[in-house]
């Protein structure tokens, strides 16, 4: 950058708009404007929209770059926008009680950014911030120079596996659909769930990866999936594509090399099935996600009965960088048999919820620790639950486990779409299990039957459990429905659908035989289970729960001990929270 | 279609056995005469590998016979105590969502999912829990469409769309609420060929006019023509008490190869029928009613009077037509016996129209 | 146009059922597709038909994707109701039954008509835990919604559930219309739905 300039930088992801980072903008521009600013100081102030930087639950995040030196500025509302006009960019004073803190730093410090780099550094919807970071030099780069089986070559080498599910070497994939007969080929990108930041982050990695992917394995088409409901991605991505597109690196005789590539959007609905392969390209071709069996695979026959290679979005934003920087450069990331990094949504009980990205077998307690900053609240840890509904359930116990596929696998997890969510000791495990297994019974496409039928019995059986009329036998069901289900479901849904029900039961069996056994719900969550209670001695007839309960349910006078009807209780919990003597205790 | 070009050996149960490339383990395995049960598999169809019953051990992991090609060195274990266990948990999961009226199932004694239930003897079912119900029943006039008996093997979405062309029927909702059905579940309406019926491995899809009229057991099957038209499918007539209580075709028979329209598949209730003819019948007065003749009478009658037509007007004041539901045999002799024995050539054939 | 009303169907497979005889099958139009077809190709161009055969003419143009088609028409009518699905069956010769298979597969689709605005709950694990079940209730409560109904009387608001949408970093998510809203509780989808509802006309997003 050049060295007398101002540079103020908006964080404008789906949470950083969430939070009013448009009106936050809106308002630097205005202010900026309206004081005179850039005469009085005598540069010019650049205004950029970035895209998320992953510490969501601190946003909206705005940088104020001043002559280099850079100040994050963190929770800004339109109000403080003023102020930090007029006392930082005019007055030249930071003001520190606002500037991002430890957290800040210690959020991002253990991270290993490579691919969500860019993200929060770049405007997202200007083509030249991308190529300025050397963008699409990868793609002009493998397109003149390197003959497709190269970058194949180069791809493998890496060691880059899928991001999506179940981490099949991406440079393999690439090897077998190239070595197909046909002439039309095809390769898809997923914008999944977790890919959501990095289309509106930095789309054109994605963009480049996919041009780079289709010129590998001879593809003339390639296709981007994208849900329609992430309106901000589509729209970053379509702007990134015109771009791209006007620029000739999308289009006919790409880089002069007679190559031609062209993508295209495929919408898909909200269908938890969609991310798998052949349900994906079904979808595509416009019919019921109903995933097909294998063999044939879909890099041997798959979209319109072609040779198709499907890529999730974080795997072709990491073939720019691998082809840049070489395969050396990218091996020497992660484990032997992970490389690279992997992004993970850190969500639930954690201080600091937000998008990491780690390099591969980091620890899981430096996840939740350094950068999650602990648990919220300073409860207890109790859980890690990785890889989106069908990964396993990870205990505290185990928490110094490294995270990559293999030992991901080793405990009955996956990788899966990279969502990572924490529980502490207020989380029921057995509640939390049936939370997934009924999400994941809502998403069966119904097609086979181990998981049309196997996920119906197993929510079944878990609704019986939590309502307290559980059988010991019944546990002997699960683990045998979940037998079947790993065992025989025609795709991946079904065979995973069982990994949570398995590692939980595997690691919280106490938990599922006080369920059973005590009729107890030891966490406290399960409605069937738990009774809430006034403690006489405590309770000094405040009022607070009377006021609070939506049933009814709690009566006494003011200044007396209050009662809780166990008949009209509705086990909401609401007079739990609102007391402030600890006077009502829940069993 | 890749051609096979060369054979692959392979061990099935042991047995070894070369078949070309490209087939599946399940029609190998049926070569050297290992039967692996199949619910959602019908040769007729494409193949989905949803039912998952045909599952084999290869290389200690499970595969769907149905859909896997078979490859070289290949060992293929189609009856393990696992596998079979795996069969017999899976049949237990299927029944868990199945109405258990077997004893007034109009499909008994030929029903796959019986069967197989039977060979697994599943008295106990491991798995119990809510079923499928559904109140409302379709309203056409021919076929009786029970879906909560339904497995959703797919055989009747495909052979409507695959082989008759119709698509009158495809699978709709999702999960466990899927559900095959005529578009908004209005009733089906549609050629009503029963093909799906014929596939059907339970009984989701059944003959209304079959329900309580017999026993599969206790029928006679007389293998016969069609007589609706020239095609002259072969039927399969289940007779009991002297009636016809239902037709079928039978696959590998005749030109239709197993497949029939709704004429011949529903259509039978002529044969014994009260008001059919029997014998031929002659207005003997003028004004009279038609009184009942024999066969020489009345061929008799229809020569003289033919005789007597054309050599009032000469011949050409004479035309026939003839039906589509003759044989081609029987057509022949008719336009011969115009043109030659009766001299004209006014002759013309229904099927023409 | 001034055609002539034809009858609604040159056959009827519901009067047969219920008569007590055997279905006749002699009798010829019955099992005739092409009298059943023209029978439904009504020539009388309406409304209906220009705004169809506008989404007909881009259908065509990109090969004849189901889910695009009816994300087409969910857009112009807000839903998709028989009578364009029959339509588009007509004439595209793709059986309706596999229109209904992926509208009944898409929660998607709709086949009731839709409100004005939309509430989107995401449900997906993250929200979950953060109590996306509470505020569905209080979005029902401030709607006056009963349980099962997604849509309110005047057409005004529909409140649906998501799988996850993929904010789980500001989770719990609600989106209305197409502004995300992250980090929120029972009282701010509350403060949310009965502020917006105030507001005379809602002109978008």
């Amino acid at each position: 950058m050049s060295t007398s300039s101002v540079e103020i930088k908006v964080c404008l992801g789906t949470s950083g708009n969430a939070a009013g980072g448009e009106e936050v903008l809106r308002l630097f521009r205005h202010y900026v404007f309206d004081r005179a600013v850039e005469a009085r100081i005598g540069t010019r102030c650049e205004f950029r929209k970035v895209g998320c930087r992953g510490f969501c639950s601190k946003d909206v995040l705005v940088d104020v770059i001043i002559n280099g030196s850079k100040t994050t500025y963190q929770s800004v509302k339109p109000i403080m926008v003023e102020r930090i006009v007029d006392d930082h960019i005019v007055g030249g004073g930071p003001i520190p009680e606002w500037m991002a803190g430890d957290e800040y730093t210690s959020f991002h410090s253990k991270q290993y950014k490579i691919i969500l780099g860019p993200c929060g550094e770049i405007d997202p919807e200007n083509i030249d911030d991308y190529i300025r970071m050397n963008g699409y030099r990868a793609a002009r780069k493998a397109v003149t120079k390197m003959t497709p089986d190269g970058v194949i070559d180069v791809v493998t080498q890496s060691g880059l596996r899928g991001r999506g599910g179940s981490g099949f070497s991406t440079g393999e994939k690439w090897r077998i659909c190239r070595g197909q007969k046909n002439d039309t080929r095809y390769i898809i990108g997923n914008v999944g769930e977790v890919n959501r930041a990095l289309a509106e982050g930095n789309p054109h990695a994605i963009i480049e990866g996919l041009l780079i992917g289709g010129y590998a394995i001879g593809a003339q088409k390639g296709y981007l999936y994208i849900r329609e409901r992430y309106h901000l991605s589509v729209e970053r991505l379509r702007t990134a594509l015109d771009q791209a597109r006007d620029k000739g690196f999308i289009g006919k005789d790409i880089f002069g090399s007679g190559f031609d590539f062209n993508i295209e959007f495929s919408f898909g609905t909200e269908s938890f099935i969609c991310g798998e392969e052949t349900a994906l390209m079904e979808s595509i071709e416009g019919k019921r996600a109903m995933p097909r069996y294998r063999p044939p695979f879909p890099a041997e026959k798959g979209l319109w009965g072609m040779p198709t290679v499907i890529n999730n979005a974080e795997t072709f934003s990491n073939i720019p960088l691998i082809i840049g920087m070489g395969a050396d450069w990218f091996s020497s990331i992660g484990t032997a048999e992970s490389k690279g990094t992997k992004v993970f949504t850190l969500s639930g009980k954690v201080k600091n919820n937000g998008l990491v990205e780690i390099p591969m077998g980091m620890p899981l307690r430096e996840i939740v620790y350094s950068i999650g900053g602990g648990i919220a609240g300073n409860r207890k840890l109790k859980a890690v639950q990785v890889g989106g509904p069908s990964g396993g359930i990870i205990p505290e116990s185990m928490i110094d486990m490294g995270l990559d596929y293999e030992s991901l696998r080793k405990v009955g997890s996956i990788v899966g779409s990279g969502g990572m969510v924490v529980f502490d000791d207020e989380d029921c495990i057995v509640s939390v299990t049936k939370f997934f297994v009924e999400f994941l019974q809502r998403e069966s496409c119904g097609e086979c039957t181990p998981c049309r039928i196997g996920t119906k019995r197993m929510l079944e059986l878990l609704i019986k459990i939590t309502d307290g009329t559980g059988e010991i036998e019944d546990l002997d069901t699960l683990n045998r429905l979940s037998g079947i289900m790993t065992a025989s479901s025609l795709c991946g849904l079904g065979r995973t659908a069982s990994n949570p029900f398995i590692t939980s039961f595997n690691h919280f069996r106490d938990e599922y035989l006080a369920h059973i056994r005590d009729k107890k719900c030891p966490a406290g969550v399960c409605p069937a289970l738990v009774v809430f209670m006034v403690v006489p001695e405590k309770c000094k007839g405040c009022g607070l729960c009377r006021k609070a309960c939506p049933a009814g349910a709690v009566t006494g006078e003011i200044k007396k001990a209050h009662d809780i009807n166990q008949e009209l209780c509705i086990k909401c919990g609401a007079c739990y929270k609102v007391c402030k003597l600890k006077a009502i205790k829940k069993q | 279609m890749e051609k096979p070009i060369n054979s692959i050996s392979l061990v099935i149960d042991g047995k070894q056995i070369s078949v070309p490339s490209g087939t599946t383990i399940l029609d190998a395995a049926k070569q050297v005469g290992i039967t692996i049960p199949a619910l959602c598999y019908h040769p007729k169809v494409s193949r989905s590998g949803a039912c998952r019953v045909c599952i084999v051990e290869v290389g200690g992991t499970l595969v769907t016979a149905c859909t896997t090609p078979v490859s070289g060195g290949m060992e293929v274990i189609t009856n393990s105590p696992y596998v079979e266990n795996m069969r017999r948990d899976l049949i237990d999961l299927i029944l868990s969502d199945h109405p258990y009226d077997c004893m007034v199932c109009q499909k008994t004694g030929e029903c796959e999912l019986q069967e197989l239930a039977y060979k697994y003897s599943i008295r106990n079912p491991v798995f119990r829990g809510e079923r499928r119900q559904y109140a409302q029943k379709d309203g056409n006039p021919f076929i009786d469409r029970d879906m909560e008996k339904c497995i959703l093997c797919g055989r009747c979405v495909k052979i409507c769309d695959e082989v008759q062309g119709v698509g009158a029927i495809d699978f709709a909702y999702k999960g466990f609420w899927a559900k095959v059905c005529p578009p908004f579940e209005q009733d089906l309406n549609c050629e009503f060929c029963g093909q799906c019926v014929m596939v059907c491995p339970t009984g989701a899809l059944i003959g209304k006019n079959w329900v309580a009229r017999g026993r599969y057991w206790n029928m006679r099957e007389v293998e016969s023509t069609c007589p609706y038209c020239g095609v002259g499918c072969t039927l399969s007539l289940h007779v009991k008490e002297n009636e016809i209580v239902r037709v079928t075709a039978k696959e590998g028979r005749g030109v239709n190869d197993g497949l029939l329209c709704v004429k011949g598949r529903f259509g039978y209730q002529f044969v014994s029928s009260p008001d059919r003819l029997k014998t031929p019948l002659i207005r003997r007065r003028k004004g009279g009613d038609l009184e009942p003749a024999t066969w020489d009478e009345a061929l008799g009658v229809v020569a003289s009077r033919l005789k007597r037509v054309k050599e009032q007007y000469g011949p050409d004041a004479i035309a026939g037509l003839s039906s589509a539901r003759c044989t081609t045999e029987d057509n022949y002799l008719f336009q011969k016996f115009m043109r030659a024995a009766v001299g004209t050539n006014n002759v013309d054939h229904c099927a023409r129209l | 146009m001034g055609a002539p009303s034809l009858p609604g169907r040159p056959h009827n497979a519901y009067s047969i059922a219920q008569s007590s005889k055997p279905p006749s099958l002699l009798s010829g139009g019955f099992f005739c597709p092409v009298a059943r077809r023209a029978g439904r190709l009504r020539d009388r161009t309406t409304a209906m038909d220009k705004v169809l055969n506008k989404i007909l003419e881009e259908h065509r143009r990109e090969k004849g994707n189901l889910i695009l088609l009816l994300q087409r028409i969910q857009e112009t009518y807000g839903f998709i109701s028989r009578e364009n699905v029959q339509w588009f069956s007509d004439r595209l010769d793709v059986p309706a039954s596999r229109f209904f298979g992926v509208i009944t597969f898409y929660p998607k689709f709709r086949m009731k008509p839709s409100g004005k605005n939309t509430l989107t709950v995401c449900c997906g694990a993250a929200c979950h835990i953060k109590g996306a079940q509470q505020l569905l209730y209080a979005s029902h409560e401030a709607l006056g919604l009963a349980k099962g109904e997604d849509t309110t009387e005047d057409l005004k608001f529909t409140v649906e559930k998501a799988t996850c949408i993929g904010a789980c970093n500001i989770a719990p998510v609600v989106i209305l219309n197409k502004q995300v809203h992250g980090a929120m509780d029972p009282e701010k989808v509350t403060k949310l739905l009965t502020g917006f509802a105030k507001e005379d006309e809602f002109i978008g997003y």
